[in-house]
């Protein structure tokens, strides 16, 4: 058999293959070969195969039945062996994979061998990737080499022992005896990786916070040499001793800080000299700086401190490099809640930051301009942030809209500035602002009374120049409906009103209709638009016209819509203008979600939001009695209908849906009495089959007025749990004229879907 | 099974099934891919306050990849266990995000919980994954060191000397760094190691000829 080839010499094969197809063909066949040299327990050359195996799994190759084979060369004496295993171990053998574990009496053996680059091997695999198990096994042996003198061993040992006590939190008593004198140490290598143990160790148990407390001075004191001795040719990296050493110790320092006064007060002094005295020409000086800024926000400072601290993160912003001035914002951020006042005064320098070229710096910017808005600010704020709107990528857009709306919500100084503001983000951005951000514009007009002019005026004009933006289509749509009047007549006094007439908004409503660029609910809202001006126009036959064409409309919508609107000019005409009358001005349900769940009587039921169909009943029609039955029609889909007429007694049942449950029929009866006199003491009574259950609640009064002037109602709940037909035995009592009538009757004509 | 709040990116979307609840396995967080040991659930089940202060979040640099400008991988060193998939997934990130920033861009960004660091160093890029807590531009720093210890024992290097020694890369590799954190400041220590760890590499008849076990 002859020798496997090398690894060079593979490598330099594959990387002359010129299509996938062929390299996949190479590394085919080497694994085939590697198998069998596995397969033949080959000694020799057992390295060799796994650092070529290596290579191909680098490439993304499978390299699974590999694992094994790490694990013996792990075992091996020879180094070489040692060194490829353990790298093999790392790159494959990592803990989901079952054979993980036989690796720990290796990892073991090795802890203890002569050699102090196997001990070295062993300590960075099991502190790279050892599982929670064999650091439970292997934690003494770490902590054993915690305390040995050799720097190389015991600064490897203490990294081992950070992973330890990630994976097992519990052992981390076990180390503390070993950590008492590691900040003595003059290797910065130890000392470095002492630093990130002990900050483990105090960011994991407020006890051991609280223990190592009294390490301050000490860090203090080996801060203050790194920044104050010479030149080390070692540590050195652009004029600064050892940058590593003095971040990880800024870090533990704002640990220690954190919320307690006496240390806080005894770091004070270095942080000063550090902000102070660092070169910040070079990236490595800026880190130092900015870990000190970090500290010094997160401890309790004194005020000058943090004073020193943002204004050290402005002039970072007007850095030249990119980088630094993408951290500042980042942290800028993270202080703007605490110390708002002091980040205001940089804001201009923050909204400059919004015109920077880098993606990353843009969206910081954002963000942080967004925090920053307030009531004295706003109108400043929202130029700046509306240009950006204009000019950002779209990626930006959703997010900066939603921004905009909050804080124009919050701050808006009139409602008018509030009206132009949304308006001219709806026309910038409209096709990314939010879904509720139009029924939340329409309710924020209807209650600007004094601005509706002014208001639909905008909207017609920017409706006559862009009609692609849906949301801002919707939203005009809407209001020229409502407010079509006042267009036309040109009462606008915020502004220069425009001469409009009525066919030519007409027109308009009918382009957005037949345009290809609206959407059906687009459609929708332009429609039910066209049919309120109906009674604000006076061209009522041209809008008639268009409602009847869409009546055979494919949109099932709209085609429902058109018919119902002819219904009302054909046999509801009378009520067509108390129907389509101005809306009422709206309470507000919640600004983010969607409807509130109210409490009434102990029932829960969905709060009424604004309908897009048709507008809420309103109390004028009600008192017309039979027809409001057809409205409800329209609006619940279950057909009314009348359980009794005689001797010009008539009820009307009418049902609802509104109850969750699916096997209760809410039945309210009306009463009505078309005599000339009124009937008194009037009591109506029900019955129902023994599969059924009734509750008949309170009737609204018990004398039904004469000649149709009013109903008494009344709500029937039936329960219907085997959905059988529904039907029912009403009793009525009345007195009509002085002399009491009763009356027995069945009431079998239940519609269908009030019992299915 | 169970929902618990990740504190690392504090979404709630730490998930702890019936393995994980009896001990037997990590949980991992489904948005920043926390790996979370059984015995910090345990805690975590008993109350949930605990874990804010108790368990906050592990490493400094979660991954280190080095690729090229086409793309192809020339190291890749992980610093959490994840599956080979969630890996691929990973670098088919990292490679989407960075190969296409256009040069004068900041060396930083944002991704899904970690902040990227990356800088190009001729035609590779070095790419590291660090905590929401890290300071980016130490980060910098680090990789900056690495590309110089690897530059000081190969002299003058390249890529190819990168593709051509990639066991020598990850040895270095493992000398500065450990856990996602920096083992050793000195930029001399290093290579001396790295040195004298070179000697006890066996030439080749020493390798005949000694015993295996």
């Amino acid at each position: 058999m002859p020798a496997p080839i090398r690894l060079r010499e593979l490598i330099r094969t594959i990387r002359t293959a010129r299509t996938q197809a062929e390299e996949r063909e190479m590394i085919q066949k080497e694994c085939a070969a590697i198998r069998s040299s596995f397969r033949e327990e080959d000694n020799t050359y057992r390295c060799r195969n796994v650092a070529k195996l290596l290579y191909m799994h680098m490439l993304g190759y499978p390299a699974h039945f590999g694992q094994l084979e790490c694990l013996k060369l792990i075992a091996s004496q020879k180094f070489t062996d040692k060194r490829i295993g353990y790298l093999g171990a790392m790159l494959l053998l990592d803990e989901r994979q079952d054979v993980h574990l036989l690796m720990t009496n290796c990892i073991k053996n090795d802890l203890n061998h002569s050699t102090q680059y196997v001990q070295g091997l062993a300590l960075c695999t099991l502190g790279c990737m050892g599982s929670s198990e064999m650091c439970r096994d292997l934690a003494g042996e770490v902590e054993k080499l915690l305390k040995t003198s050799n720097s190389y061993l015991r600064k490897k040992a203490a990294l081992c022992a950070v992973h330890v006590i990630r994976k097992v939190p519990e052992l981390m008593e076990m180390f503390l005896p070993a950590t008492k004198n590691l900040l003595s140490e003059k290797n910065h290598g130890v000392l470095h990786t002492s630093v990130v143990l002990l900050t483990e160790m105090c960011e994991r148990s407020p006890d051991m916070l609280a223990h190592f407390r009294k390490l301050v001075p000490q860090l203090v004191r080996i801060l203050k040499n790194l920044i104050m001795s010479g030149y080390s040719p070692e540590h050195d990296v652009s004029g600064i001793s050892d940058p590593f050493l003095q971040v990880r110790i800024l870090r533990l320092l704002r640990i220690l800080g954190k919320s307690d006064d006496d240390s806080s007060e005894a770091m004070n002094d270095i942080l000063a000299q550090v902000a102070t005295n660092t070169e910040t020409s070079k990236n490595v000086g800026n880190a130092i700086l900015y870990e000190t800024v970090l500290t010094i926000m997160d401890i309790k400072s004194e005020s000058g401190l943090r004073v020193l601290a943002i204004n050290i993160l402005g002039r970072f912003l007007l850095n030249n490099d990119k980088n630094i001035r993408y951290v500042a914002l980042t942290s800028l951020l993270k202080t703007v809640q605490t110390d708002h006042n002091a980040v205001q005064r940089h804001r201009s320098t923050i909204v400059d930051c919004l015109k920077d070229l880098d993606v990353s710096i843009k969206r910081r910017a954002m963000e942080l301009s967004f925090a920053l808005v307030n009531g004295n600010n706003i109108r400043g704020m929202m130029k700046e942030l509306l240009y950006f709107l204009d000019s950002c990528d779209p990626e930006f857009k959703a997010d900066c809209a939603s921004g905009v709306f909050l804080a124009a919500e919050k701050y808006a100084p009139s409602k008018r500035w509030h009206i132009d503001t949304i308006m001219r983000v709806l026309t910038t951005a409209g096709s990314y602002v939010r879904d509720d951000s139009v029924p939340n514009l329409i309710q924020l007009i209807t209650n600007s009374v004094e601005m509706h002019a002014y208001t639909v005026q905008r909207l017609y004009k920017a409706l006559l120049d862009d009609i692609s933006q849906q949301p801002l289509v919707q939203v005009a749509s809407w209001c020229i409906g409502e407010y079509g009047d006042l267009l036309v007549s040109g009462q606008c006094e915020e502004e220069e009103p425009i001469q409009v007439t009525e066919d030519e908004v007409l027109d308009v409503l009918e382009g957005l209709l037949v345009s290809n660029l609206s959407t059906p609910v687009t459609r929708g809202y332009a429609l039910t638009a066209i049919m309120k001006l109906s009674t604000r126009f006076s061209s009522v036959n041209r809008i008639k016209k268009v409602v009847s064409i869409y009546g055979s409309s494919i949109d099932v919508e709209l085609q429902q819509r058109a018919v119902e609107y002819n219904a009302l000019f054909k046999k509801y005409d009378h009520m067509r203008p108390a129907l389509l009358e101005r809306m009422p001005i709206m309470e507000k349900t919640a600004t983010n979600g969607p409807t509130e769940i109210v409490q009434t009587n102990g029932e829960t039921e969905p709060s009424v939001v604004e309908s897009k169909h048709l507008p809420p009943v309103t109390h004028s029609c009600i008192s017309q009695s039979f027809d409001y039955l057809l409205l409800l029609t329209l609006c619940l889909g279950i057909p009314p209908m009348t359980a009794y007429n005689k001797n010009g007694l008539k009820i009307d049942f009418t049902f609802e849906r509104a109850n969750p449950n699916p096997n209760i029929a809410v039945i309210t009866i009306h009463a009505s009495n078309s005599t000339e006199a009124d009937m008194t003491d009037f009591v109506f009574q029900a019955a129902v089959p023994k599969t059924f259950q009734l509750q008949l609640l309170s009737p609204s009064s018990n004398v039904v007025p004469a000649l149709n002037q009013g109903t008494v109602t009344q709500v029937i709940r039936v329960l219907n749990p085997q959905k059988q037909q529904l039907r029912m035995r009403i009793k009525l009592t009345y007195t009509l004229k002085g002399s009491a009538v009763q009356d027995l009757a069945e009431v079998n004509n239940f519609p269908p879907q009030s019992w299915q | 099974m169970w929902l618990l709040n990740c504190c690392s990116c504090n979404s709630d979307r730490l998930h702890i099934n019936q393995l994980c609840a009896s001990s037997r396995h990590n949980a991992r967080c489904a948005s920043c891919l926390l790996s979370v040991p059984p015995a910090v659930i345990m805690h975590l089940m008993q109350d949930k306050k605990v874990l804010k202060c108790f368990f906050f979040c592990p490493l400094q640099i979660r991954f280190l990849l080095l690729f090229s400008r086409q793309g192809k991988v020339r190291l890749q060193k992980w610093f959490t266990p994840l599956t080979d998939r969630e890996k691929k997934k990973v670098i088919r990130d990292m490679i989407m995000l960075v190969l296409p920033r256009p040069p004068r861009s900041s060396n930083f960004l944002q991704w899904r919980d970690l902040k990227i660091v990356y800088k190009r160093y001729a035609s590779l890029y070095f790419c590291a994954g660090l905590e929401q807590r890290d300071n980016e531009l130490l980060a910098l720093e680090v990789l900056h060191r690495y590309v110089e210890l690897l530059d000081k024992y190969f002299g003058n290097v390249c890529e190819l000397d990168i593709i051509f020694n990639f066991e020598k890369a990850y040895f270095i590799l493992d000398e500065f760094l450990m856990g996602g954190e920096v083992l050793e400041t000195s930029k001399f220590a290093v290579g001396a190691t790295m040195e004298e760890a070179d000697t006890l590499q066996e030439t080749m008849e020493e390798y005949m000829s000694k015993p295996a076990y």
